[in-house]
């Protein structure tokens, strides 16, 4: 016991730390900077390729000497992606589509997954199933019977029944609308599996505390836990909105009189081999400068909500 | 006795609470979902024909399933195959993504820059991004046209491997393992863009964890490598969990794997929307099975807060 208090086996394991810790403050900050840089490298360079075409004109795409840094930049790609491609209001209404798409699934999605992780009922362990399922079948493969799904909606023919007939809902909000409330849009499968297990790991005395005290779960699911969901939920939309934004599937599927950023992608090479000559460079530099412009947004978009984020989060703390 | 009783009976009569608050997903998963897939499993018994009110079914049995096991010569070989890449490639995704969120969550300069920068794979894996770099792809070949690279090749390229090889091989390790470094270390360009999801999760995961444990941890003496495997890892198990599940499943259902690519091709190409359905059904039986497996499996690992 006296051995145990008087050895100095702590004090030497501090030293050494410090001493680690000290030499690690030099080397890991360098070598971690070097990594990632090495890494936004590997990751950034498609987009240089990308991001310097954008400013090329034809003379510089095909001087053979110009590499990167055009000679004689030009903005003229960027104007015929807001002329051609209608830009402007495909941005709006991307916008619009995105934003309540994100929103909505995020907030069906955390509800679920807060259902399946903190609530014993019967058939949970079956509906779960089904959420993975989901994920597992891509929506691709559904294309045929989504698409006549929603040309011809109907709940078990009960419109049919009443006289009503089917609805034709393609070409509306509506489809996206309701797959997004239903938590059945795109990967939101996954958006349930992380947000149960996010409270899976909350303590559960924290709910139990608020049901003893008269808290019905509803209450206490919208005051103490969704307060603390902050980050995964912040994760969730952020990964919800990037993939609406870019999505191609589901507005090529049920919502093709409306145009959103994707499809300017089509848009601005059906008109470059009309209009300018040598189609096919020139529309592959068209389909860069659109893949730019469809992304520069999410990343600027990102930049300002991850400050947000590390500011509003302040450190919740609550699990541990 | 008494209060353990009260304490369940509780919980018990919340149960019911639960099917409010998973009521959004089943509503729609029994009324749209359900109808929806089993129009896919229809169309695997049947041959499928576009006619003017949609499409016209004709009964064709089995045979869809006959054509994919045993009639289409890639079928089998390739799922069996990509099944050994991705067990190979899993890990690899979930060492480094975890590994670059742990990085990406500690306090430095420019932190938020690097943290966007690793968010772009997350955009790449969209189908926007693979179709203009498929255009680019095509120009090149077909112009031989400078200064348009697909990016991947550069990235890739322009690094000599055979030196980490040989290096490795000198040091007498197993040439499995070399062999395996060396995928992994050519692979890094799909790595890095496979895992974009992945470190969003972890970061957040990362960012649930109350600095006070690492306090307390460094007060009592833990070394930083005794605080990530006793606190860091158990912490976010669930998120692991989550992402290893998840990796699998991307890696099956990418829409540029061989397998995606074969049953697309089926149904849009040859037009032989039944047999696809066969196929995608066998498919993602198979994919299910394993995931199941590795579910139970990475139960056992993971650490809930939750005790009862």
């Amino acid at each position: 016991m006296k051995n145990k208090f008087t050895s100095l086996k702590p004090f030497r394991k501090l030293k050494a730390n410090s001493l680690a810790a000290g030499a690690s403050g030099i080397v890991w900050p360098i070598f971690r900077f070097i990594l990632l840089l090495g890494l936004s490298y590997v990751i950034i360079s498609p987009f240089l390729q990308k991001i310097s075409m954008m400013f090329m004109s034809p003379s510089d795409l095909r001087n053979p000497t110009v590499w990167m840094i055009p000679q004689s930049p030009t903005l003229d790609n960027i104007i015929r992606v807001f002329r051609y491609g209608g830009y402007g209001e495909a941005f709006i209404n991307s916008l619009i589509i995105s934003t309540l798409c994100a929103v909505l699934q995020t907030f069906v999605c955390c509800m679920v997954g807060y259902g399946f992780a903190k609530f014993k009922f019967k058939g949970s362990g079956i509906l779960f199933a089904a959420v993975i399922l989901t994920i597992v079948i891509p929506p691709q493969t559904l294309y045929l019977s989504l698409y006549t799904k929603f040309r011809y909606f109907d709940i078990f023919g009960i419109l049919e029944a009443l006289g009503i007939g089917s609805i034709r809902t393609v070409e509306t909000i509506f489809p996206s609308t309701i797959l997004s409330a239903t938590a059945l849009g795109l990967k939101n499968g996954l958006y349930i599996f992380v947000m149960r297990q996010f409270f899976k790991g909350v303590p559960n005395e924290l709910n139990e505390a608020a049901w003893v005290d008269g808290c019905n779960p509803i209450m206490a699911y919208f005051r103490i836990m969704l307060p603390l969901a902050k980050s995964m939920l912040v994760s969730v939309f952020l990964l919800s909105f990037a993939w609406q934004w870019t999505d191609t599937f589901y507005s090529g599927l049920f919502n093709r009189s409306m145009t959103v950023l994707p499809m300017i992608l089509t848009k601005v090479t059906a008109i470059n081999s009309e209009s300018i000559a040598n189609g096919t460079l020139m529309s592959s530099v068209m389909q860069n400068t659109a893949v730019v412009m469809i992304i520069a947004p999410l990343f600027i978009f990102y930049l300002i909500f991850q400050r947000k984020m590390i500011e509003g989060i302040e450190r919740s703390g609550i699990v541990g | 006795m008494k209060k353990e009783k009260r304490i369940r009976s509780l919980k018990e009569r919340n149960g019911r609470y639960g099917y409010f608050f998973v009521a959004p997903f089943a509503l729609g998963f029994i009324l749209i979902y359900l109808s929806v897939i089993a129009d896919s499993f229809i169309f695997s018994f049947n041959e499928v024909s576009m006619g003017q009110n949609g499409y016209e079914l004709s009964f064709a049995g089995l045979s869809g399933y006959r054509y994919a096991l045993f009639t289409d010569p890639d079928f089998v070989q390739d799922t069996v195959s990509l099944i050994g890449t991705l067990l190979l490639q899993s890990p690899a995704i979930i060492i480094f993504s975890l590994f670059i969120a742990v990085i990406l969550n500690q306090n430095m300069r420019g932190q938020g820059v690097f943290r966007a920068i690793f968010f772009l794979p997350v955009i790449m894996a969209t189908g926007v991004v693979l179709k203009a770099d498929m255009s680019n792809a095509m120009l090149e070949s077909m112009e031989g046209a400078s200064g348009i690279e697909t990016g991947a090749a550069a990235a890739a390229g322009g690094f000599d491997i055979s030196n980490i090889q040989s290096m490795l091989e000198g040091m007498y390790i197993n040439s499995d393992v070399v062999d395996y470094i060396v995928n992994l270390v050519n692979n890094i360009y799909s790595i890095v863009n496979y895992s974009g999801v992945q470190i969003i999760l972890f970061i957040s995961g990362l960012q649930g964890i109350s600095p006070s444990v690492y306090e307390a941890a460094n007060v009592e003496g833990a070394s930083g490598w005794d605080s990530f495997w006793k606190i860091t890892v158990p912490m976010i198990s669930p998120v692991i969990m989550v992402n290893v599940i998840y990796t699998v499943i991307d890696g099956f259902t990418r829409s540029n794997n061989t397998i995606m690519t074969l049953i697309d091709n089926i149904a849009f190409n040859r037009m032989n929307y039944g047999a696809s359905s066969a196929m995608a059904w066998l498919y993602f039986a198979v994919v299910i099975a394993i995931i199941a497996i590795i579910a139970l499996i990475c139960n056992r690992f993971v650490f809930y807060q939750e005790r009862d």
